[in-house]
């Protein structure tokens, strides 16, 4: 698996620091980039104004123009950008005020306020990097992570965030600020389950969240934003999918994207695996259903971490690669797979005996 | 709960279809309509309609919010001026029974741009603040003037970042040097090809040797242009057409698969020898049996088919913001994102306001390159040009997918107030969206498959078409 | 014959307007209303048919004067006019 912590000789802090690593000096180096001065195998030593910085990498990909995150006391820093990624999430907090049946980060009641660490690493990010924003849920601090966002977006025009929330924290007030961030800046990716208001409810494991979800969209939708609408599916909303496309069509045309997600083993999602998991792969026809119903009527829809011989032929071109690199992996059969270039695999976490019935090699 | 308006009209068979102004839709009986109309809706009727996008609860709700934009979807705003129709002669080497462009014999003088009109074109395009430019060659014969062709191009690929020509031809006798001019990556070519070659002689090149002339230039430049660049339009005379099968298997014979059925336009020298009149419903049940046989085709067919119109009608219904054919816009606001300049220099807002007044009807003109674009006339019209809240439009459950074409009735009718049942432009489209409804409610395998294609998915989903019970 | 239709009294108000529409769309027609009864001359063949069609158009005048404030608010919602 790729380590997104990475091992370093402690550094008398106080606060945390983010680094970027360089390999060598450039004409563009700020306060904040550590140049490489020695490698001793994993062992690299770079020079911090002055300062010695130690690491510890076995990464065969190298570590320049990565930007870490040191934290007092603490001898592995955190990976917030891996340079030669294109998956990278800032967790930006670990309180939620939902409980997902299938969340893969149960929160929790401290909140470390990094937001102003978060600014700085955006900052130093590679060109035009998609950097994602997950919780618990971000906008439980709306204001610092708005104030992110903007001083992000006037600093660095060609960095765009992605960032997953419930959707039910914003006010009327709102659209102008997101305007002004810029509606191409921030693709909000927000879970709907269902359209029954009490399963969904049911599902996050809040009363309530419906009806304020509801409110949110309307107003993402005022503000002109970018949504990609996320739908787990599972057994509990399998037979609401075809309401929830005629909902997505009649309220929601503004959207960028229906994304129809396969269940993550992990978290709750683990625990709750087997009243959960619809094996899509011998029981497609909801999903199918409810592509050629939106599809049809000019949405776009994408389907997420489904291994592409679990989806009909006809239906794998809406299955791009989706499970982050960090936490991906294959199956023995895959490698005879002529489709394995274009399959986003599995989760590392995956358990074929308890998954798919009715997958193999394409 | 408010109910949005309802627009609707009745069916073969006695139920009625309903729609509402953003383009959803449903079919119902008289019971509901009597229901609705005197307002006595029940908990049926009401949970019914809220979940298919008709109703809301509060102004501004997540309900009312989507159908908004839903409708705002539907109304075509024009952008920059980035498509521009060049006549630069009237000249052609074909004499075509129902040319509507008011033609002149290939060595006629008087008829094409002189130096100082394409200067002035130029300048004209030089003051455009597109970045992006399509420019489609008419004529007359656009080949006959490959010297201005070559010209504009090589100027608009200097100025703009991105540009399209098009090049309207007969393919008749393209000389080597236009050939070369045709195989630019850049450059499309759009020629006609008249269902068939009886057909084709018959209407264009009238001896067998100028026919195989044609053929022979069609083919090569299918296969040395590719069936991307090429496209081919058939045009076709009511009252006497080719059969549909005939047109079917000659163009999928050269892979084209995309048919664009042009009915013989009234306009020009085609009013002369041609009668206009009762003209729809003659084209209706043509084209209607020709969808019919494309489904038949689709069928069995390993590469399908489509009729190009159809299927643009097709998704206007499915879908909103498909605003893309100049000829069906709500609102049809011209002389904006396009404009023809005439043999003469004169501005036109579309080809046919060109004809109508080449005929001398009406006097469409926007000015000329030489003295300028000028609007006045045009904003005149275009005020008039959306049916949101005609009479007739806004009864009409196809009013969201349909547009208007006010220079359409100016033509044929000389007025642009007629009722809107007495026009082609209204039959014309009825008859389509007639025709694409009752495929949508219909259960038949074979026109669901061909739906699916022409709608772009794997398989249609029939419950698109929802019925209140 | 004289078709005669007799308009309940929530449709009455609909009707003057109705009758303009269901005259340029069937010209020739002779047809007369005073209020709450309507009265057109017709072919006996086409009786049912132009009754249906008369109590479309009443319909479809209420609906449309009942609904053109929330046309015209939808309207302005979108357009900022």
């Amino acid at each position: 698996m790729i380590g997104l912590r990475i091992q370093i000789d402690p550094l008398p802090l106080v606060e945390p620091m983010v680094v970027r690593l360089r390999d060598c000096a450039s004409s563009e180096l700020t306060e904040h980039d550590a140049i490489l001065i020695d490698r001793q195998g994993n062992r690299l030593e770079y020079d911090f104004n002055g300062f010695s910085l130690v690491v510890h990498s076995d990464q065969p990909e190298g570590l320049d123009c990565d930007v870490v995150m040191a934290v007092p006391g603490q001898t592995s820093a955190h990976r917030l950008i891996r340079a030669t990624s294109p998956h990278n999430t800032f967790l930006v907090t670990e309180q939620c005020d939902q409980l997902c049946v299938m969340c893969s980060q149960p929160p929790k009641k401290h909140h470390a306020d990094l937001f102003a660490q978060f600014a700085t690493a955006a900052i130093l990010a590679p060109e035009r990097s998609v950097i994602g924003i997950s919780g618990g849920e971000p906008l439980l601090h709306k204001e610092k992570l708005f104030q992110m966002l903007e001083n992000v977006a006037r600093l660095r025009p060609d960095v765009t965030f992605h960032v997953l929330s419930n959707g039910q924290h914003f006010e009327k007030d709102d659209v102008k600020r997101l305007i002004d961030i810029g509606t191409d800046k921030i693709l909000w990716g927000i879970p709907l389950y269902s359209t029954d208001p009490e399963t969904h409810d049911r599902i996050v494991g809040k009363d309530g969240a419906f009806r304020s979800l509801e409110r949110g969209l309307g107003i993402l939708m005022q503000a002109g934003a970018s949504v990609e609408l996320r739908t787990v599916v599972l057994q509990q909303n399998r037979d609401h999918l075809g309401a929830l496309a005629d909902f997505v069509f009649t309220r929601l045309s503004f959207i960028n994207v229906w994304a129809l997600m396969q269940l993550e083993r992990i978290g709750y999602g683990r625990m709750n695996w087997t009243t959960s998991f619809l094996d899509t792969s011998s029981d497609f026809e909801p999903i199918s259903t409810a592509i050629n119903g939106t599809v049809a009527r000019g949405i776009s829809v994408a389907l997420y971490n489904f291994p592409l011989c679990s989806v009909p032929k006809e239906y794998r071109q809406y299955a791009p690669s989706t499970i982050s690199d960090w936490k991906r992996k294959y199956l023995g059969f895959c490698a005879r797979c002529d489709a394995r270039s274009a399959c986003g695999g599995f989760f590392e976490w995956y358990s074929h005996d308890q998954g798919f019935s009715g997958l193999g090699p394409l | 709960m408010t109910v949005m308006p309802l627009k609707f009209r009745k069916l073969p068979v006695g139920d009625l279809l309903f729609a509402d102004d953003a383009g959803g839709f449903f079919q119902a009986d008289q019971e509901f309509l009597h229901r609705y109309a005197l307002g006595d809706l029940t908990d049926v009727d009401i949970t019914f309609l809220e979940a298919n996008g008709h109703a809301f609860h509060e102004l501004g709700d997540l309900s009312y919010a989507g159908f908004e934009y839903r409708f705002a979807s539907r109304l075509y705003t024009p952008g920059d001026l980035d498509y521009v129709i060049l006549v630069p002669t009237l000249r052609c080497d074909l004499a075509c029974g129902y040319c509507q462009v008011s033609r002149v014999n290939e060595n006629t003088p008087g008829f094409d741009w002189t130096d100082e009109t394409l200067k002035a074109v130029i300048r004209f395009l030089d003051g455009l603040t597109t970045k992006m430019i399509k420019v489609e060659f008419q004529g007359g014969e656009p080949l006959l003037r490959l010297d201005v062709l070559q010209e504009v191009r090589d100027f608009c690929r200097t100025r703009f970042d991105k540009c399209e020509f098009v090049v309207c031809t007969n393919l008749q006798d393209p000389s080597d040097d236009a050939w070369e001019f045709l195989e630019h990556d850049d450059v499309f070519v759009s020629t006609s090809f008249d269902a068939d070659p009886g057909t084709h002689e018959a209407q264009r090149t009238i001896t067998a040797a100028k026919t195989q002339q044609f053929l022979g230039n069609f083919r090569r430049a299918l296969e040395r242009l590719g069936t991307d660049k090429v496209s081919a339009l058939p045009t076709i005379n009511p009252h006497n057409p080719p059969p549909a099968r005939s047109i079917i298997d000659h163009y999928a014979s050269l892979n084209l698969r995309s048919i664009y059925l042009r009915p013989i336009n009234h306009q020009g020298f085609a009013r002369k020898k041609y009668d206009a009149r009762g003209s729809a419903s003659t084209w209706n049940a043509y084209y209607s049996a020709f969808i019919d046989h494309l489904v038949d085709y689709n069928w069995i067919a390993e590469q399908t088919v489509e009729e190009y119109y159809f299927v643009h009608c097709l998704r206007r219904v499915l879908r909103s913001g498909h605003n893309g054919h100049a000829d069906l816009r709500n609102p049809s606001i011209v002389g904006s994102g396009y404009v023809v300049i005439d043999h003469d220099g004169k501005f036109y807002p579309t080809d046919e306001a060109r004809m109508i007044s080449r005929v001398g009807q009406f006097d469409l003109a926007m000015g000329d390159v030489f003295t300028g674009i000028s609007r006045s006339k045009i904003d005149e019209l275009n005020q008039e040009a959306s049916n949101n809240f005609h009479p007739d439009c806004v009864h009409c459950p196809y009013q969201p997918f349909c547009g208007i074409d006010l220079i359409d009735d100016l033509s044929r009718y000389g007025r642009i107030d007629l009722p809107k049942h007495l026009t082609d432009f209204c039959q014309k489209h009825t008859g389509i969206f007639d025709k694409i409804f009752s495929m949508i409610y219909s259960s038949d395998p074979k026109v669901r498959k061909s739906l699916a294609i022409w709608s772009g998915v794997p398989n249609f989903d029939g419950s698109i078409g929802k019925r209140l019970q | 014959m004289s078709l005669n239709l007799t308009i309940p009294e929530k449709l009455q108000e609909y009707v003057p307007d109705a009758v303009v529409r269901f005259r340029y769309l069937n010209p020739g027609l002779d047809i007369v209303c005073d209020g709450s009864a309507v009265a057109m001359s017709v072919v006996p063949e086409r009786a049912a048919e132009l009754e249906q069609e008369f109590m479309f158009c009443v319909y479809r005048q209420k609906i449309y004067v009942e609904t053109l404030p929330l046309r015209k608010t939808l309207l302005a919602g979108v357009t900022g006019l």
